[in-house]
């Protein structure tokens, strides 16, 4: 039988009961236990610089630069701006170097700041202590 | 009518229970209907500025405030000036009417309920001249659909302030808290005085423009309808309005059936004699302020909370069916029930309340 | 006042604005609060009935087809999730479908624990596309109860996506050859869960739906489009099935592990031909959904959920059919031997269905346009495949279409002109 107001229960239900809001910023979010895909982290001493991050990534969000510290001189350098966080890099490193975290506060002032491991400073590469290395799904 | 009663009149009508008083609890109901409108829908509201976010209503008005005002070309600017102005100080002044701080309002005299009557049309027509100014495709379907809706609803209302004047036998509001008081009993248990109640409640909402009758400022279909061209002061002046046009509602509401500013004194005579005697005393007249004061506050309040209930629960109509409800079914109720009001009712109420009258026994 | 069932669709008192010449234009859009996206509606309205409106799209160019021809096919699958925000993983599935096609001629086969993921996230994906239609409904008819309700009981969906593949959106689950992601057992087990409670308040909304009386005054006899009409202007997916036609890509003409179910599966059907018939659709085919989830997660097979696939896709031109949330998706891939497709064209649901709204708008009022825009869960930046620039003054408007011989003509003067230029 159609009738006005069907929804009053459904809403005076939830009155005093606890709001479904997180105040995000200020109360923890939620988050995924495993394989949320964040920001990056790259383990200088097992990158070869092969490239293989650079050709696989779809939006052309990884560039080499020149660097002292890996085989081939040249090292990988992540432009978060650009980044889609489609876990292809991370798929591609076959010296399991470069990992994507569930680091997912990015924001940023400037452009500038997205640009991660833009530094030489070995201690800036590998910034995150706790993220242990992933093992491949395939 | 010494230099002493000017000065306080002045002072009252500026600060308390006039302009700033006003304000500030239609701010407070703002917030308390949008922190349940919030609860309702499961979401938590304005939460950050002052406690649980009471201050929010206060920001967003400063903040309008201190937004660029833009006006268009073709409009008639003084006109729009002018809307914004007259539609805040409208429902002020009829504000001023309303007991609140005492069982008569500031201002009160015999016959003010026509006077209110009155004022609740102008704000109907500054609405449609609002939208007529501001010269916008938008801003004219909903200009129209403004005033039907606004002048449809009218007539329930003045419909059910009519009845309680007939009820009570008496044309200012302070006559009719009186009635209430003597007669122990506030107006809603009269006997067919609920449907007027409701009727009051459902024609106010309308009045207001607030969802499920925000027909004239459908955001979704036209843009904010009439409003489309104000921002910045104008805005917030319109939305300020709203706020007032809400204590307003509430507060005839109350007044007209709930007992007004009066509270368990309508069944303590004792206590009323002595709020009455200590009226008077100028250090304990203070008091009996106060406690009129909650007494308003509360029941506003409540009245405050069954509308947003009511904001929250229905889909928009369009605005040809929610006429038709209001000429097919609203307005012929309630022109029923108000004929009967006046031939049967002084004689059922003389019975059947003869029989309830142990009900609330006076002590 | 008009009698709104005379003027309907479809009948042939239609031309009544011949004997009241007087109608005046309302634009609808390109800007409008009701539309989440640009478009650009023409009314022409007589009083408050519309009696015309045309569509004018192609606000939202991006060059996506182009862009494709320039990546690898494990890139591009990325890219066209892109397409869409909302129905983003379904495109992906279809241009894997499409290049597995291609390598199918030479015996490749995709492993079936990799298509039972992917069916996995597409159905979950039509869950929380079809609630987020509920409550956009519901937002546009001034319901904003049934909005954030319906809105709070998708991010249920969402967290599940979330946890699955890591993204919220765009969710990169596909690879040619297989599927990126597995799922683990306490995975399959919270999703159950909570497919349990998404039927539950389902449910209670199509309650609602069904009773409430202020939604049924606002959307029955609104935005009729009869059978007749639906199949002329080939309407696809909810919108058709909402007009009774029952056409569904993934009972005609199953893809991945939509073949597996085809005995459980229902074509939601719904013969009131207006938007309360959409309505009721949709939240029948969220619940049929969960069901399908349910399903798939109790009959999930062991196995690899990857094969590697040759980097290079034989030359071929396949045409891709998928059922995404709002309709059919048609993606047609020319590759070419290498690890680039030669040509990829997708036509997006919306596309289809664009028609349909005006045939719909015809003889309602004013107030109900947005609803019946909404009511097709359009979805404008997918389709647009082709800017043209319109004249500035639109009754003097020139629409020129290049053929491909001008085009090159056009590339080849370009590149003359410009030596030097370099990417």
């Amino acid at each position: 039988m159609p009738r006005p107001a069907v929804i009053v229960w459904e809403a005076l239900k939830h009155v005093f009961s606890k709001k479904a809001t997180i105040d995000y910023p200020f109360e923890e979010g939620v988050k995924p236990l495993v394989g949320l895909r964040g920001a990056h982290v790259l383990y200088i001493d097992l990158c070869t610089g092969c490239r293989a991050c650079e050709r696989a990534c779809p939006p052309l969000a990884i560039v080499m630069v020149p660097s002292e510290l890996t085989k081939t001189k040249k090292r990988p350098v992540i432009n978060l701006g650009q980044c889609i966080f489609c876990g292809l890099c991370e798929d591609a490193c076959r010296y399991d170097a470069l990992f994507l975290t569930d680091y997912i506060e990015l924001s940023a002032f400037q452009q500038q700041e997205m640009i991660i491991y833009e530094t030489e400073d070995p201690k800036d590469l590998t910034y995150s202590e706790g993220t242990e290395p992933k093992e491949e799904d395939s | 009518m010494n230099a002493v009663w000017w000065i306080l009149t002045i002072l009252g009508i500026l600060f308390f229970p006039g302009i700033g008083f006003c304000i500030s609890i239609a701010l407070f109901d703002e917030w308390i209907d949008r922190k349940f409108y919030a609860a309702l829908q499961d979401r938590i509201g304005p939460e950050h500025a002052g406690f649980k976010g009471i201050l929010q209503p206060l920001a967003d008005f400063l903040k309008l405030l201190s937004n660029e005002d833009i006006e268009p070309e073709a409009a008639d600017k003084w006109g729009m000036r002018l809307t914004a102005i007259f539609g805040l100080a409208i429902p002020l002044v009829a504000l001023l009417f309303i007991p609140i701080i005492d069982t008569t309002g500031l201002l009160s005299f015999e016959g003010d309920i026509l006077l209110l009557a009155f004022l609740t049309t102008m704000i109907a027509l500054i609405i449609y001249l609002a939208g007529w100014f501001s010269a916008n495709r938008l801003a004219m379907p909903g200009t129209m659909r403004a005033a039907s809706q606004l002048l449809s609803y009218e007539i329930p209302i003045l419909l059910a302030m009519f009845a309680v004047a007939l009820r009570t036998q008496s044309f200012s509001l302070a006559g009719i808290v009186d009635w209430q008081l003597d007669a122990h009993r506030p107006t809603l248990f009269s006997l067919p005085m609920v449907i007027f109640f409701l009727v009051f409640l459902l024609s106010s909402q309308a009045e207001l423009e607030r969802s499920p009758f925000d027909i004239p400022t459908a955001e979704t279909e036209i843009v904010g309808g009439w409003e489309v061209e104000y921002s910045g002061k104008k805005l917030g002046f319109f939305r300020l309005s709203a706020d007032l046009q809400m204590v307003f509602s509430a507060g005839l509401a109350v007044t007209l059936f709930l007992g007004g500013p009066t509270g368990v004194e309508m069944w303590i005579p004792s206590f009323a004699d002595w709020l009455a005697g200590i009226e008077g005393v100028s250090g304990l007249a203070v008091v009996a302020i106060l406690y009129y004061t909650t007494m308003f506050a509360i029941k506003t309040t409540i009245i405050v909370l069954i509308l947003s209930t009511m904001r929250a629960l229905m889909a928009r109509l369009r605005i040809e069916q929610f006429l038709e409800f209001s000429w097919k079914w609203v307005i012929p109720v309630t022109l029923g029930v108000f004929v009967i009001t006046f031939f049967y009712v002084p004689w059922t109420d003389q019975v059947i309340w003869s029989h309830w009258e142990g009900l609330f026994e006076v002590a | 006042m008009v009698d709104k069932k005379k003027i309907k669709v479809g009948s042939p008192q239609t031309g009544c604005s011949s004997c009241m010449p007087n109608t005046f234009e309302i634009p609808l859009g390109p800007q409008h609060p009701a539309l989440k996206e640009p478009t650009h509606f023409l009314l022409e309205v007589e009083g408050e009935i519309i009696v015309n409106a045309t569509p004018r799209i192609g606000y939202v160019h991006r060059g996506i087809e182009k862009l494709a021809e320039t990546k690898t096919y494990s890139a591009n699958l990325t890219l066209v999730e892109r397409v869409c925000g909302i129905c983003s993983h379904i495109h992906s599935i279809s241009l894997a479908n499409a290049a597995e096609g291609a390598l199918a001629l030479e015996g490749f086969e995709v492993p079936m624990r990799a298509q039972y993921i992917r069916t996995i996230v597409a159905e979950l994906e039509r869950i929380h596309s079809h609630i987020l239609w509920l409550g956009v409904a519901a937002h546009e008819i001034g319901f904003d109860t049934l909005f954030m309700l319906s809105w709070r009981d998708r991010e249920l969906t969402m967290d599940l996506l979330e946890d699955i593949s890591g993204n919220r959106v765009n969710y990169a689950m596909n690879e040619i050859g297989g599927s990126r992601r597995d799922m683990n057992q306490s995975q399959i087990d919270r999703m159950l869960k909570y497919m349990d409670i998404t039927i539950e308040r389902m449910e209670r909304y199509k309650d609602i739906c069904l009773n409430e009386n202020t939604i049924r005054m606002r959307t029955q006899e609104v935005g009729i489009l009869l059978p007749q009409k639906a199949r002329e202007l080939c309407a696809v997916g909810p919108t058709a099935r909402a007009s009774g036609v029952a056409i569904d890509v993934r009972y005609d003409d199953p893809y991945s592990a939509y073949g597996e179910f085809r005995d459980i599966f229902n074509v939601v059907t719904y013969d009131s031909n207006d938007v309360f018939s959409l309505v009721v659709v949709r939240i029948i085919e969220t619940i049929e959904a969960c069901i399908y989830i349910k399903w798939m997660l109790k009959n999930i097979p062991d196995g690899p959920i990857f094969k590697k696939a040759p980097r290079k896709v034989p030359e071929a031109q396949i045409l891709s059919r998928t059922e995404a949330p709002r309709g059919e998706l048609i993606h047609y891939l020319w590759s070419n031997n290498t690890n680039k497709p030669y040509r990829l064209k997708i036509t997006t649901p919306t596309l289809s269905n664009i028609n349909t709204v005006s045939e719909m708008m015809k003889g309602d009022y004013l107030a109900d346009s947005t609803i019946t825009l909404a009511s097709i869960d359009p979805c404008f930046s997918c389709e647009d495949r082709m800017i043209t620039v319109v004249n500035n003054d639109r009754r003097k408007a020139k629409v020129e279409t290049w053929s491909e011989s001008q085009l090159r003509k056009y590339s080849n003067d370009w590149h003359t002109a410009n030596k030097r230029w370099k990417k």
